[in-house]
């Protein structure tokens, strides 16, 4: 433990009344859309659980339309009252009608937009490489006002991955994620690239406090009772006071000081029954007591990544993993294996559990449906880049092609192959299930939208 | 990897030409050309040379993807100038149930056309002569010496961290043989094959190709010492290694 960092407090009566008014108005939206699903951001909701509020086909579903943007699309889609929302690395965030596809409207930020936007209140929140938090109106796109950090970067270092020469510091090609904000107690809560998380008024976008960590920070902050749950890159694991951003504890994590591959957390923590579920570059999936920090168990997965945010339904714990692309089930309890199942490839989008199917997107342009209780797949929906497989970057088994795609450790070119790869229409974005359609975004640039 | 060239002789290819091949469907020579890969075009250098006993070597490079004189398996020469090779040994790394193979033939106007077969797909080859056969010779390989049979134990640290290692090893008679199995207990606990034996009577060279590790050193059968390094892919740590007292041990391997 260690003392924490307050950089700013909320200083007036007048501000805590703001943001309580907030918090009410938000909740009533909510209420007053009545059961009908009035929106859902990343994870579902503030616990990042993971669950959606509607089940996915259990049968190969269509395409119902898709939407193209400028650039690869590595945010996850949030949705409210009709209307879906998804940043693209084009630089916009885009309002895209549910029902037709067509576009509402667009936000252009200065950089790509590789954060998933955070809906609530009539306001979108989201994060851009332009290293400002962007507040527009839901419904006209019309800024609300920016709050700017100390800038965004990747997470870097020295002979990153093996990459060479080892003295060079290299940009992480995979660190494809910008945190998501996470919307508790009248603040948007997120992650930085300057390794701080912020947490800003919703109604005014003043900065209420921040925590410094040693490390870029671009995992989702996870809310649940008061607290706020985030990994950061300097392998540390926090937890703190949402209201103050106190550090209530934190958990080390592995620290790999050969080549910065086995350490630091991407993976967005998921929060449920006083356990706090994370991923880790580690090879980890830890589970915390929320309260103390106690670590419940931990899930070794060999020396593959957990880039996965974990989902939590009835007593399970869904994640999966980069390498080893296997996705797990386990017990949210013990940690001990309920079943796994072999993916076609690297897996980062995050399973996204609606009704009894299992949502796990890949690497390879596989968006796969699992039953959840056994495992088994149900359907592959592979983009037409996946299909196309240009360059071959994909076997004929559909895994990834590592001969063509990284042929040389040196430079650049694991920074070019990851690109090689994402032209397959990668899913970095974790699926959204609404009213049985699903939403995600492929690195070919579309919103995709399937249906039976 | 260390590789030697050898220009075949004018006798070497007339000797091919007896052995098989007519003059007009002899491939020995440089070929030149393109697999063409759906999106991504790949050049290929095909080197392919009798040898003056009529065995045939060939090697492949394939600018782009640092892959410079990687040896043809399994290479079929017939007299048609039909030329099949097992090209895995271009890419490295384990074994793949997916291979990666050649096969062409001669065309009547002296071109070679067929298939580049890689990661399950195929994709059409065409070559054109452009010169003389330069084959790189394949890694010099040895069978394990009596001498450096036994096990030897040691450590080495990367990042910071110790890791154990056992090396286990049994004399063989054929450098195609497995030579030992090499333990290393860090973090982790990996138990690896060696396969790939050049011993000189000072100089040692042990490869676990499957995952990429090398051992080298020179080592000493009075004293039993291994000093030397340790390499994966782009990382070397010094090593040193002690037989264990009950010294070699002779006899021939599995």
């Amino acid at each position: 433990m260690r003392a924490a960092v307050h950089l700013h407090r909320p200083s007036s009566a007048a501000t805590v009344l703001a943001i309580t008014l907030v918090a009410l108005l938000a909740a009533g939206l909510t209420i007053a859309c009545g059961p009908a699903v009035a929106q859902a951001s990343f994870r579902g909701d503030a616990a990042h659980t993971g669950v959606q509020t509607s089940a996915a086909p259990r049968t190969l579903p269509r395409i119902k339309w898709t939407f193209p943007t400028g650039d690869r699309i590595t945010s996850s889609p949030s949705y409210a009252n009709g209307v879906v929302y998804v940043g693209s690395d084009d630089g916009q965030l885009y309002a895209i009608d549910a029902a037709t596809g067509r576009q509402r409207w667009m936000h252009r930020t200065g950089g790509p937009v590789a954060s998933s936007p955070a809906v609530g209140g009539g306001r979108v929140y989201v994060v851009s490489y332009d290293g400002r938090l962007h507040a527009l109106d839901a419904t006209t796109g019309e800024v609300q006002w920016k709050f700017a950090t100390q800038g965004e970067r990747r997470f870097e270092a020295k002979g990153l991955h093996g990459m060479q020469p080892r003295t060079q510091t290299f940009a992480d090609p995979f660190d494809v994620y910008l945190s998501s904000p996470v919307l508790a107690e009248g603040l948007v809560i997120f992650g930085s690239g300057d390794g701080q998380v912020y947490a800003v008024d919703v109604a005014t976008g003043a900065q209420r406090w921040a925590f410094k960590t040693g490390d870029v920070v671009h995992a989702a902050p996870a809310y649940a009772d008061g607290r706020i749950f985030v990994g950061s890159w300097d392998g540390r694991f926090y937890a703190l006071d949402a209201k103050t951003g106190r550090e209530l504890w934190h958990a080390q994590g592995g620290v790999d000081t050969l080549m910065a591959n086995q350490q630091g957390f991407q993976s967005s923590p998921a929060v449920a029954n006083g356990i706090v579920y994370t991923g880790s570059r580690d090879a980890n999936l830890y589970a915390f007591d929320a309260r103390s920090g106690q670590e419940k168990w931990r899930f070794p997965t060999g020396a593959s990544w957990v880039i996965t945010s974990p989902a939590v339904q009835a007593g399970r714990v869904y994640f999966a993993t980069s390498d080893t692309s296997l996705v797990h089930a386990v017990d949210a309890a013990s940690g001990q294996p309920v079943w796994q199942q072999q993916a076609p490839a690297y897996l980062f989008a995050s399973p996204s559990l609606a009704g009894d199917v299992l949502l796990q997107g890949a690497l390879n342009g596989s968006l796969q449906a699992r039953d959840l209780a056994s495992g088994e797949l149900l359907w592959d929906f592979q983009t037409e880049g996946s299909q196309a497989n240009l360059g071959w970057a994909l076997t004929s088994q559909r895994k990834l092609n590592a001969t063509m795609l990284f042929p040389t450790s040196w430079h650049d070119a694991m920074a070019i192959g990851t690109a090689r790869q994402f032209d397959l229409g990668s899913f970095l974005s974790t699926p959204l299930v609404v009213d049985g359609v699903i939403y995600v975004g492929g690195t070919d640039g579309r919103l995709y939208a399937l249906a039976k | 990897m260390s590789s030697r060239s050898f220009i075949p002789t004018i006798a070497g290819s007339l000797l091919a030409v007896s052995i098989g091949a007519t003059a007009a469907t002899n491939p020995s020579g440089r070929w030149e050309g393109e697999a063409r890969i759906p999106g991504a075009p790949q050049r290929v250098v095909l080197d392919l040379a009798a040898s003056p006993s009529g065995e045939w070597a060939g090697s492949l490079t394939l600018p782009g993807r640092g892959v410079k004189g990687a040896p043809l398996d399994s290479l079929k020469v017939d007299a048609n100038g039909s030329v099949q090779a097992d090209a895995a040994g271009a890419f490295g790394g384990p074994p793949s149930e997916l291979p990666t193979q050649l096969a062409v033939r001669m065309l009547p106007d002296g071109r070679l056309e067929g298939e580049w077969r890689q990661a399950g797909h195929a994709a059409a080859l065409a070559l054109r002569r452009s010169g003389e056969a330069q084959v790189d010779a394949p890694p010099a390989r040895t069978a394990l010496p009596a001498a450096l049979a036994g096990t030897w134990r040691g450590r080495y640290e990367l990042g910071g961290y110790p890791r154990e290692v056992t090396l286990t090893l049994q004399a063989t008679t054929s450098p195609s043989t497995n030579a030992g199995e090499l333990l290393i207990v860090g973090k982790r606990r990996s138990q690896l094959v060696i396969d790939r034996v050049n011993a000189g009577e000072r100089f040692v060279t042990l490869e676990a190709s499957a995952a990429g590790i090398k051992l080298e050193g020179r080592w000493d059968a009075a004293t039993g010492v291994f000093d030397g390094s340790f390499f994966q892919g782009p990382f070397e740590a010094p090593l040193k290694l002690q037989r264990d007292a009950a010294g070699a041990r002779s006899g021939s391997g599995s």
